[in-house]
């Protein structure tokens, strides 16, 4: 089964032409974290990534195929210290996972909570001076960086390294790549859509463990299920030992 | 609640004159302390405080809290983070940061349904908002029992605000009783609107110290009919004034 795998390989076309900055993982050099929210006002903000209106999209994606071996940071378009206003935004996060084991229907819980727990690393990083804000419902998350940051250097490499550190910290994943995008012509709306269907297939998953309809004619999540290969199966197999994402 | 910040909350009977005296609150902060963060909170359904202070809101929390009240009866699966890092997002689409404050209005109260957790969670993010900031001054309803309710259970200076009349002040009395018994804060104060000198001795709060008398400013009267924003009054008029002084007694500003 490879759930998300279709949206990892179409990713990396979204991001646009420019050809991306990469940093290995390398914890001395994360940005200092704040140990919780902050608040960093509009007055003491050199900017917002995707304020103004302007795109701002996050998601990730699991599989336990090789698209991602090692842990990365990457980066499209404009760094931190380049930016002079609001941009538009997009942070997106490709998790290379072990194969997700449940011993049983009664056992299928592990995995759709392993998938959230990867999810919610994100409520998780606090960037000192990089304020973030996250809505699960527009699949939105925007960051005002403050102007006190900007003056100390901050970086997208620097962010990128606290958040793998983050991630990291779950046994489940294997190799991480933070992909940080405020590039022009980065397709945004594509990203949002890709936002949203990753958002459904993991409902849908989560739908499917709890046990819920097994009527296709009458299940809200129909749609989902006739576009994703593998949920259908893993629907009607339950049975099975092992979740390959 | 970080120690730091002070929340200061005015409650009394209606049409005493709490919006004037929050609004003046809020002027005279940003006056004594340009580099503070300052958060107006307008409790009140009615929403005075916006025309008080000349800022226009596009959303209040009621609305925030009916759209995610939406959003879970779509059905769609929620998470306790999920919940608390949505109701930040939307807040921050609904506070408007002015140069000087930033100001949040909650709206009207529930309607029909229980929504009881995402009321609470709305309030948590509020408080936790509330800590990042050195002064939240809170406009609240006729009653505080309110403001415990949907805005915050801890205040730091509670102001009650009443006019001459016998009614105003049995319902300063009240409001702090039922302060007592629901809502943590540590000190408390009476503010009595629209004074006539002749009156004073006959004016009796009982629960708390009165700790200022405004009188009676016809000037204000009539701007508050027209609209004008509280800080387009003279520094030297009776309400800025008198609310100065109330500040001062609380230990607010020097």
């Amino acid at each position: 089964m490879e759930l998300y795998d279709p949206l990892i390989e179409k990713a990396e076309r979204l991001f646009g032409s420019s050809v991306p900055k990469k940093f290995a993982y390398d914890p001395s050099r994360a940005w200092d974290d704040a140990g919780g929210n902050q608040l960093v006002m509009m007055r003491e903000a050199a900017y917002e990534l995707g304020g103004d209106n302007k795109p701002a999209v996050n998601y990730a994606c699991v599989s336990s195929n090789n698209y991602v071996d090692k842990d990365e940071i990457w980066v499209y378009g404009r760094d931190l210290g380049e930016i002079k206003g609001s941009v538009p935004f997009a942070r997106i996060v490709l998790v290379k996972v072990d194969s997700l084991k449940g011993e049983g229907e009664e056992d299928t819980e592990p995995v759709y909570r392993a998938i959230q727990d990867i999810d919610f690393v994100k409520y998780h990083v606090y960037p000192k001076g990089y304020m973030v804000r996250s809505s699960s419902d527009s699949h939105r998350e925007q960051v005002r960086v403050s102007k006190e940051a900007v003056r100390k250097g901050i970086s997208f490499e620097q962010v990128g390294n606290l958040y793998i550190s983050q991630y990291k910290k779950d046994p489940n994943v294997l190799a991480v790549r933070v992909i940080f995008v405020t590039a022009d012509d980065a397709d945004y709306a594509e990203m949002k859509k890709d936002a949203k269907m990753i958002r459904d297939i993991t409902r849908t998953l989560s739908k499917i463990l709890e046990g819920m309809a097994t009527d296709c004619g009458s299940c809200s999540l129909k749609e989902i299920c006739d576009e994703v290969e593998g949920l259908r199966e893993l629907h009607f197999g339950k049975e099975s030992k092992e979740f390959d994402l | 609640m970080s120690e730091k910040t002070k929340i200061l909350t005015v409650a009394g009977k209606g049409g005493v004159g709490k919006t004037s005296i929050a609004a003046a609150m809020v002027r005279i902060l940003t006056e004594e302390y340009p580099d503070a963060r300052i958060l107006a909170i307008d409790a009140d359904p009615a929403i005075g405080l916006t025309t008080a202070l000349g800022v226009e809101p596009t959303d209040t929390l009621d609305g925030i809290r009916k759209k995610i009240v939406n959003s879970v009866e779509d059905g769609r699966p929620r998470e306790a983070i999920e919940m608390l890092n949505e109701a930040r997002f939307r807040i921050f689409d609904t506070m408007l940061e002015e140069e000087k404050f930033s100001f949040l209005a909650i709206g009207r109260p529930e309607a029909a349904g229980c929504y009881c957790k995402v009321n609470a969670y709305l309030k948590e993010v509020i408080s936790l908002l509330a800590a990042d900031f050195d002064y939240v001054v809170i406009d609240g309803e006729a009653g505080i029992e309110q403001i415990n309710r949907r805005v915050m259970e801890k205040v730091t200076h509670l102001f009650l605000i009443t006019d001459p009349s016998r009614k105003g002040c049995q319902v300063a009395d009240t409001i702090k009783q039922v302060a007592d018994e629901l809502v943590m804060y540590d000190r408390c104060g009476v503010i009595v609107n629209r004074v006539r000198e002749e009156s004073i001795p006959y004016i009796k709060v009982e629960s708390a110290d009165i700790l200022t008398y405004i009188p009676d400013d016809r000037a204000h009267a009539e701007n508050d009919i027209m609209g004008i924003s509280v800080f387009d009054l003279p520094e030297d008029s009776p309400v800025m004034q008198g609310t100065r002084e109330a500040l001062t007694r609380m230990q607010i500003i020097d």
